[in-house]
């Protein structure tokens, strides 16, 4: 069926015509008067000189009429007054002349020369002994005529139908233009997220119909989010209250448990010594099943500690070889249950960890008893080392056996609750299938985690990675969702901070308290920086004039040189100019800092992503060809930097206009590509900011949207955009195709040459 | 022949425990609470004591308070008995005060050797 289009009704004619309503209307009023006009037109116009023929057929009456009346006083006037008399009434009827004409008596009034068309009349007179009279009055050209009074008609319908036509469209715009461009901007302002928006439903037309349905839908959707929202809640409360309930139960379940696992070992004693056999054989069995049921419990209890965000991670500093030692030297009874091997490779600088002993100790040593219990007479490898990544130490732990291996299709239930790659291996191998579960959880917990690769027949290998240095995480922040969870070590701030990415470069830290300046040697020091500190305002010039830092955190109030006069001092020296200084302070920014020159401010107590965020922010080198992207969505974002990082284009990214502004300011990018829709200040805004800033308003910006622009949006980009582009699967590519043509203005080659 | 006194409420493990200590040649006394765990120790003085965490009338946090700060039972080594490995509480129960601990179920030969150790520390 044409037209119709999964439930969307839809016209090609309307669709394939690409123009606001407003035009629409416009140009339809026109094509209607067009038609209108054309049309009466020819129905008005149609006989028309017949008609002016007829008309004067009726005129030569009264002409003949009235000449007759004229006639009877003829004796009393002269010929002279009998002319006028005449001419006045011919005139008078539109004629141009007359011929009378009595017998051989012939008389001509007016012009008849030139004129082929007359009616004529014989009037009889009433004296016997009179001659009639022939009249033949002559009248103008009736075409002509009629061409004549064809132009001012056309021309008088074309005026009225031009006002009127004026008018609809006036009454359009107001009738069907403006609701639709209020129902527009409410629609754009509940996409943006305001979720408080209701449409104006005071109008009693389709549009406050049309509003009323909107309204309800709106309101139907917010019931439907707030039942959802709902249902997580208690969906999460659930889950809670069921990690909870297994937490106590496992504590209920221990206790027989106890009793079960002990008797039972009492009465082997007893039973050996009585030298009662098949009593302690079958005792054996009591016991092993006891602590087979203890295992699970306690597995259980650990995750169900985990998701209910109790599980802590107890961070100490620890000897990594001394741990391995000890887990090795645990696990040899399970080595040797199976005859297999096990070999250990520990590097030399393995050296200690600020991590979680315990769960590390059982992680190694659930891999360890895995590979173990999978591997018959063979060899089980445990290979340890330390390498820095991310400008952090890691450690690695890989467990290699040559035991039966894991098949493809069970690697990804590998790490899963209750998962052991088959029920039979469950009862041939023994376990809880918890033990990876867990033991990735806590590793994930350390800040690493945990890759397994397998081939049937031929072994597995598994990889922990840990960080030498564990990161603060909150209890439980691998369960989906931490709850009432509480930060561990109250020594760093509890944020789930990644590493500031700064290697390779030294700070200066300028502050006379010297717990601040040891925070921040901190924070700095896990990025990878060198860290030079100064107690002193005078300490830390000289220092900066000796070291040039590649940055600089100053301390506003300091007791012999203030901040201020540091900075200034620091922004006279042509050597010292450009480093940036990020000024550090209880009190709240004041403009005047900037001013002054510093690069950016930070409140104490200092926030380590903050930190983290501005020294990455300043120690970008400036104007170097680079590409500033702005958009909210993470996946977008990702997906451009890449394009542009593999065609050699630097990239910065910025998740709104507010720090796409800050970073403009700071590194003066090449190229700005930013997105519309953004939280906090979007894409129009950006642009505004951007244009009214002299010293941002020459680079130039692309614009990407998903939207489709109307011409109010369109005219608020143009000459704030240098380029307009719809978002779409193929935009990576037309994004470098432009890049490269506005090359020459920019500076900024995709291709990484001048 | 060296005395331990053990303070466990559940009555199978306070049972179990003792028996399987007499066993191994031990004198062994039991109390059913904390006060009445701590009065045993004031008025007996025993060479180790084995304190359950999670006690009825005085728990063992209150009871290790009152042994450790008390100079007749301040040098008794005290073993703390906590639930499964609670990591967490490994820094809370010797920042308490307590020796050594062990867990529940109890590891008995593993609590055999914690137990030897602290009397030959204590003996010597």
């Amino acid at each position: 069926m044409q037209g119709a289009d999964h439930g969307t009704v839809t016209d090609n004619w309307t669709r394939n015509w690409q123009a606001s309503i407003a035009v629409k209307i416009t140009a339809i009023v026109i094509w209607a008067i067009i038609l209108i006009a054309f049309v009466l037109s020819i129905f008005l116009l149609k006989d028309l000189d017949r008609e002016i023929q007829a008309d004067y057929e009726l005129k030569a009456d009264q002409i003949a009429y009235q000449i007759a009346m004229l006639w009877a006083d003829a004796n009393s006037l002269s010929d002279e007054q009998l002319g006028l008399e005449l001419r006045a009434r011919f005139e008078g009827l539109g004629f141009t002349g007359l011929v009378l004409s009595a017998g051989e008596e012939r008389m001509q009034v007016g012009r008849i020369q030139g004129y082929p068309d007359s009616v004529f009349r014989r009037i009889p007179m009433s004296r016997e002994d009179a001659m009639p009279v022939d009249v033949r009055a002559y009248y103008p050209d009736p075409h002509a005529l009629a061409r004549e009074q064809r132009n001012h008609l056309t021309i008088g319908l074309f005026a009225v139908l031009l006002v009127f036509g004026v008018f609809i469209t006036w009454a359009t715009r107001i009738v069907l233009h403006r609701p639709l461009q209020a129902l527009m901007t409410a629609i754009r302002a509940i996409s943006d997220g305001d979720q408080k928006v209701r449409f104006d439903t005071n109008r009693q037309d389709e549009f406050g119909t049309l509003s009323r349905f909107f309204n309800a839908m709106l309101d139907q959707l917010m019931r439907q989010k707030e039942a959802l929202q709902q249902a997580l809640d208690e969906a999460e409360s659930a889950s809670r209250s069921k990690s909870a309930f297994l937490a106590n139960m496992s504590h209920e379940l221990r206790t027989p448990l106890n009793a079960i696992i002990g008797y039972s070992e009492m009465l082997q004693e007893d039973a050996a010594e009585l030298g009662n056999t098949r009593s302690v054989q079958d005792l054996q069995r009591i016991h092993t099943a006891g602590r087979h049921l203890l295992t699970l419990i306690n597995g259980i209890l650990d995750l169900s500690k985990i998701e209910a965000g109790k599980m802590q991670l107890d961070v100490a500093r620890f000897d990594v070889e001394g741990l391995v030692q000890d887990v090795v030297a645990t696990l040899k009874p399970i080595m040797d249950a199976n005859e297999n091997d096990l070999v250990v490779h520990c590097a030399p600088d393995l050296g200690v960890m600020e991590s979680d002993e315990t769960k590390l100790r059982q992680t190694l040593f659930n891999l360890l008893g895995n590979a173990a219990k999978f591997t018959d007479q063979g060899t089980v490898t445990l290979e340890v080392s330390r390498h820095g990544h991310a400008g952090e130490d890691w450690l690695r732990f890989v467990v290699k056996d040559t035991g039966i291996g894991i098949p493809v299709d069970q690697m990804s239930r590998l790490f899963q609750d209750f998962s052991q790659i088959d029920s039979s291996s469950s009862r041939k191998y023994g376990g809880t299938g918890l033990g990876l579960a867990i033991s990735r959880r806590y590793c994930q917990m350390m800040g690493g985690d945990i890759e397994a690769s397998s081939r049937v027949g031929e072994g597995s290998i598994f990889v922990v990675r840990l960080p030498v240095a564990s990161p603060t995480l909150r209890a439980g922040a691998v369960a989906e969702k931490a709850v009432s969870a509480e930060p561990i070590t109250t020594e760093v701030p509890a944020v789930a901070a990644g590493p500031i990415p700064a290697g390779g470069r030294r700070i200066l830290v300028i502050d006379d308290d010297p717990g601040t300046r040891e925070l921040l040697g901190r924070y700095l020091a896990q990025a990878g920086v060198e860290v030079l500190q100064a107690s002193s305002g005078e300490e830390g010039i000289a220092r900066a004039r000796q070291e040039l830092p590649d940055l600089i955190t100053l301390d506003v109030r300091m007791p012999d040189l203030n901040g201020m006069t540091v900075l200034r001092t620091l922004k006279e020296d042509p050597a010292l100019r450009q480093i940036p200084v990020v000024m550090v302070s209880m009190e709240d920014f004041s403009e005047d800092w900037h001013e002054a020159g510093a690069a950016a401010f930070l409140t104490k107590p200092v926030d380590r992503n903050r930190l983290g965020e501005l020294v990455q922010t300043c120690l970008l080198p400036e104007g170097d060809g680079s590409v500033l992207l702005v958009d909210d969505n993470d996946g977008t974002r990702a997906l451009i930097a890449r394009t542009l990082q593999e065609a050699g284009l630097p990239v910065i990214e910025a998740e709104d206009g507010i720090r796409g502004l800050e970073l403009m300011r700071r590194h003066k990018p090449s190229l700005v590509l930013t997105d519309i829709i953004m939280p906090r200040m979007n894409g129009f805004d950006f642009l505004d900011e951007i244009h009214r800033d002299p010293a941002l308003c020459d680079i130039p910006v692309v614009v990407m949207t998903a939207l489709d622009l109307s011409e109010q949006d369109r005219a608020r980009l143009s000459g704030r955009a240098y380029w307009v582009m719809e978002k779409n699967p193929d935009m990576r590519a037309e994004i470098l195709k432009q890049i490269r043509d506005c090359r020459k203005a920019t500076g900024v080659c995709p291709d990484g040459s001048a | 022949m060296p005395r331990i006194l053990v303070v466990e409420d559940n009555e199978m493990n306070r049972d179990m425990l003792c028996r399987r200590l007499e066993r191994r040649a031990f004198e062994v006394q039991s109390a059913v609470d904390g006060r009445q765990g701590v009065d045993m120790a004031q008025a007996d003085r025993p060479d180790l004591i084995l304190l359950d965490i999670d006690l009825p009338v005085m728990d063992g946090w209150e009871a290790i308070r009152i042994l450790k700060t008390s100079d007749v039972t301040q040098a008794i080594p005290v073993i703390a008995l906590t639930a499964h490995a609670m990591t967490s509480d490994r820094e809370r129960v010797f920042a308490a005060g307590f020796d050594e601990y062990g867990t529940k179920p109890v590891e008995f030969d593993a609590l055999m050797g914690k137990i030897q150790t602290l009397l030959d520390a204590s003996a010597g």
